[in-house]
């Protein structure tokens, strides 16, 4: 003789969540199982009845004059936080200005420094320094557990870190010029500057499989918990904690290019 | 996939959610709103039920904290009580007022793991989804959903204390 099926299968069942073979099963079990048939009823009712004492809870929602919100709230939040960028930008710039300048040998603030505020003598102009570019960044969430980013036109010596973190969408930052298309669980990077750019991936620690492409090579992939670089690729290293830092060599992005 | 038709599909049911969690219309506004705004700044893509989910994950983890706030600030209150200024509404009837105070006692009895799995099953998910929100395997979800249910049901009807 069968048994009863337990709560939770009844429940999936009514809410057509089980294979085709496990309802084909129920369905035949409660064609001869009176209990078991009495408790489906008790779980719809039961279902019905919280639908029921929640509906007064339900609101009524102006869709119109939400959407106006939000947009105000967005706006306000713009205009507010590129003040404190800026500002930030500003002290950053004058520090590392400062900082270079000072470092710099016969440089005239070293020099002041030297001298104990007395004005210096013969001055060095000072390097130019890099302009300080903000991230930008794109996120994509993963389809079916999966996720890949793309890169292309990446120069030579660019570092690519990819860390496995407590975020819901695969997100891609960098400091350099970038273009980005997306597509389901899949990010397209096109770095438009010479020298060597950074970037940070971040990919959710719930994605089943992740893929570093560069042009149409597979660089690297993290898979089941475990980074698997390609064969080919040096310069890289697992940092350990879920961090893999990957530089971007000369010779492999020209082999990319000539293989193109 | 639009922003314009994702929010007219998805934020009356966030909203709705987010008010029978938080029981609170303001703070459900802003966990809705919230919600949305981090999907524009973020710029974040995927197709239209991998974004449903993200928002509604969005805003329970918006409620969460503010809960952990309010948890704090009314220790505070307990500690030093202030009288009540709210104005009553004249336009809701003395018995639905005190269905919907019933309803809400008994959402806030439950746990929250509990609590989220019923209302987000009241919106649609499926249990993949459910699972993935409460971080459970699938095959638990059907056994969960009943408990949670039985168990509302039951502070719903004064059977349960906290």
């Amino acid at each position: 003789m069968i048994g009863h099926f337990e709560d939770g299968y009844l429940q999936a069942w009514l809410d057509e969540e089980l294979s085709r073979e496990a309802a084909e099963e129920i369905s035949l079990h409660l064609l001869e199982c009176g209990p078991c048939r009495n408790r489906v009823e008790e779980l719809r009712t039961l279902s019905a009845r919280v639908s029921g004492h929640l509906s007064p809870l339900d609101p009524v929602v102006d869709v119109e004059a939400a959407m106006w919100q939000l947009h105000q709230r967005r706006s306000k939040r713009r205009s507010s936080a590129p003040r404190r960028w800026n500002a930030a930008a500003a002290l950053l710039v004058f520090f590392m200005t400062a900082a270079g300048a000072a470092a710099f040998p016969g440089s005239p603030i070293r020099s002041w420094i030297a001298n104990r505020g007395e004005p210096a003598g013969d001055a060095f102009t000072n390097p130019a320094q890099p302009e300080s570019v903000g991230p930008s960044g794109i996120a994509v969430l993963p389809v079916a557990g999966e996720v890949e980013a793309i890169l292309r036109s990446v120069p030579g010596g660019g570092e690519v870190r990819i860390q496995i973190a407590d975020v819901d969408a695969l997100e891609l930052e960098t400091a350099a010029t970038a273009r980005y298309t997306t597509a389901p669980g899949r990010i397209e990077t096109v770095i438009d500057e010479d020298p060597p750019a950074s970037i940070l991936i971040r990919v959710p620690s719930s994605a089943r499989e992740f893929r570093l492409v560069l042009e149409d090579r597979t660089l690297l992939r993290w898979s089941e918990g475990n980074f698997i670089p390609d064969d080919g690729i040096q310069n890289e290293a697992d940092e350990g904690m879920g961090t893999f830092l990957l530089r971007i060599p000369p010779a492999l992005l020209e082999a990319e290019s000539a293989d193109r | 996939m639009t922003v314009d038709r994702v929010f007219d599909a998805v934020y009356p049911r966030l909203y709705r959610y987010c008010l029978r969690i938080s029981s609170d219309p303001d703070l459900a506004e802003d966990a809705a709103q919230e919600a949305f705004v981090r999907l524009l700044d973020r710029k974040v893509e995927g197709d239209e039920k991998g974004v449903t989910s993200w928002l509604f994950k969005v805003a329970t983890h918006f409620l969460r904290d503010r809960a952990r706030i309010s948890e704090n600030r009314a220790r505070l209150l307990e500690m030093h009580p202030v009288e009540s200024t709210a104005p009553v509404r004249p336009d809701q009837e003395l018995e639905v007022r005190d269905r919907i105070r019933r309803v809400r006692e008994a959402l806030s009895k439950l746990e929250e793991r509990e609590r989220t799995l019923l209302l987000l099953r009241e919106e649609g998910f499926s249990y993949r989804e459910l699972a993935d929100a409460i971080g459970v395997q699938p095959s638990s979800v059907g056994t969960l959903l009943v408990r949670a249910r039985e168990r509302f049901d039951r502070c719903l009807n004064g059977e349960m204390t906290p």
